[in-house]
């Protein structure tokens, strides 16, 4: 009989269970509600083979599993999120040693869980992510200073100048970035701004300058998506993608779970 | 539980045949970096005002030099500017280009 | 309700896009370089060494 824990997808209010019939969790094990109070825990059971604490510390680190894991917990949270309005998606790997742990934890942090699906009630979360466009062409080059100076003194003239036209050009568009974000807000009922990503993983050959996530109420999803189409006629220096509807991922955060 | 960070270690896959290739991306992007934050100290020092004018001179035909040396380095095994970019996460991508 | 089934996402998400809301602090690069022949690891450079040390001695 090998150690089993209890790995806990998303906690949501009304999932009705016949809604997740055959939903296959970690290991391909079926996925289970438990209830508490108001609060339904959507859960699966798990070998602590793979998923305790020493197991998991070496598997993280594992992209092949890193990636299986999360996308079937995304696929499960996914499932739930169709299944009613109000869900709080949790984090990759959140275990306890069993349903009754997972029970008592639930009653322990009653009231933010409330909060959280207040919150998220009706809403969707929308990814924006802003890069800066490739310039059209060289910017101005720096020229080199009057007769008198060494051809030393020229270089360094001229290298200060670069450093400084492209440092004010960063900031620029990290600016407009930012005045961007906050014509977005209007039509949101919650925002986040999370790290931009590093262009290695986002595969881009523009530095992003803005990753947010917006959570919009899915009645006001197409004035929304009007705003962001409106930002972009308007920054023409930057480019826009906006991806959704997620699970409310970013707006399900708790201090601790 | 601990949130995990992931550290993404970039790993320079060689065979036989692209050794030499590779290495010398990696020792030129090094290389790269350290002429980037020589050139910024540089320009910081001569800020600082205590490098009289001979030095500040000999100081930017040092430079000047390292640059063209650099270039033709890259130009001899065919890398672009964009081949030696680093990304350092906070210290952010130092490449000027 | 229906409105999130009719716009419900088609494709998978990026993996990175998925991480960053997966994990606690999202995905970071470290910014080591691991040089390998033949899957051997044979130099492990850490960058973030170089760069300190560089600044320390000036």
């Amino acid at each position: 009989m090998t150690d089993t824990g209890t790995y806990v997808y998303a906690v949501g209010r009304n999932i009705p269970a016949d809604r997740l019939a055959g939903v296959e969790g970690m290991s391909d094990t079926p996925v289970r509600t438990i209830a508490h109070r108001d609060l339904i825990a959507v859960v699966s059971t798990v070998d602590l083979a793979e998923f305790g604490e020493a197991a998991l510390r070496e598997n993280l680190e594992d992209i092949h599993w890193l990636e299986t894991t999360a996308r079937r917990h995304h696929a499960v949270v996914r499932r739930v999120n169709e299944s009613t309005t109000a869900i709080a998606p949790f984090r990759l790997v959140t275990i306890y040693r069993s349903d009754d742990a997972a029970r008592d934890r639930m009653e322990e942090l009653y009231d933010e869980l409330a909060v959280v699906l207040d919150r998220v009630d009706g809403r969707g979360e929308w990814s924006v992510k802003v890069y800066q466009r490739a310039p059209d062409g060289p910017g101005p080059k720096a020229t080199t200073s009057a007769g008198g100076a060494g051809a030393g003194v020229a270089y360094l003239e001229r290298r200060r100048a670069e450093l400084r036209e492209r440092e004010a050009a960063v900031a620029h568009q990290e600016l407009l970035s930012d005045e961007l974000f906050w014509d977005l807000v209007p039509g949101a009922a919650a925002t986040r701004r999370l790290v931009t990503q590093d262009q290695r993983l986002s595969g881009r050959s523009e530095p992003m300058t803005l990753n947010a996530a917006f959570l919009v109420d899915q009645g006001r999803t197409t004035e929304f998506l009007r705003l962001v189409d409106d930002a972009r006629s308007k920054y023409t220096s930057l480019a826009i993608e906006v991806d959704g509807p997620w699970p409310p991922y970013s707006f399900a955060v708790l201090d601790q779970t | 539980m601990t949130d995990p960070i992931l550290p993404f270690a970039e790993r320079i896959e060689t065979n036989a045949d692209s050794i030499e290739r590779d290495l010398v991306k990696l020792v030129l992007t090094i290389v790269e970096l350290v002429r980037q934050l020589m050139e910024r100290q540089a320009l910081r020092r001569i800020d600082e005002g205590d490098l009289g004018d001979e030095q500040v001179e000999n100081l930017g035909l040092g430079l000047m030099r390292l640059e063209q040396a650099m270039t033709s380095l890259r130009e001899q095994f065919d890398l672009t500017p964009a081949d030696l970019n680093i990304d350092l996460g906070p210290l952010g991508s130092l490449l000027s280009n | 309700m229906t409105l999130t089934q009719s716009t419900e996402l088609s494709t998978e998400p990026s993996l990175v896009d998925l991480l960053d809301r997966l994990l606690g602090k999202g995905v970071v690069i470290s910014g080591d370089v691991v040089i390998s022949l033949a899957d051997v690891d044979l130099v492990r450079i850490q960058l973030s060494a170089v760069i300190q040390s560089i600044r320390s001695s000036s």
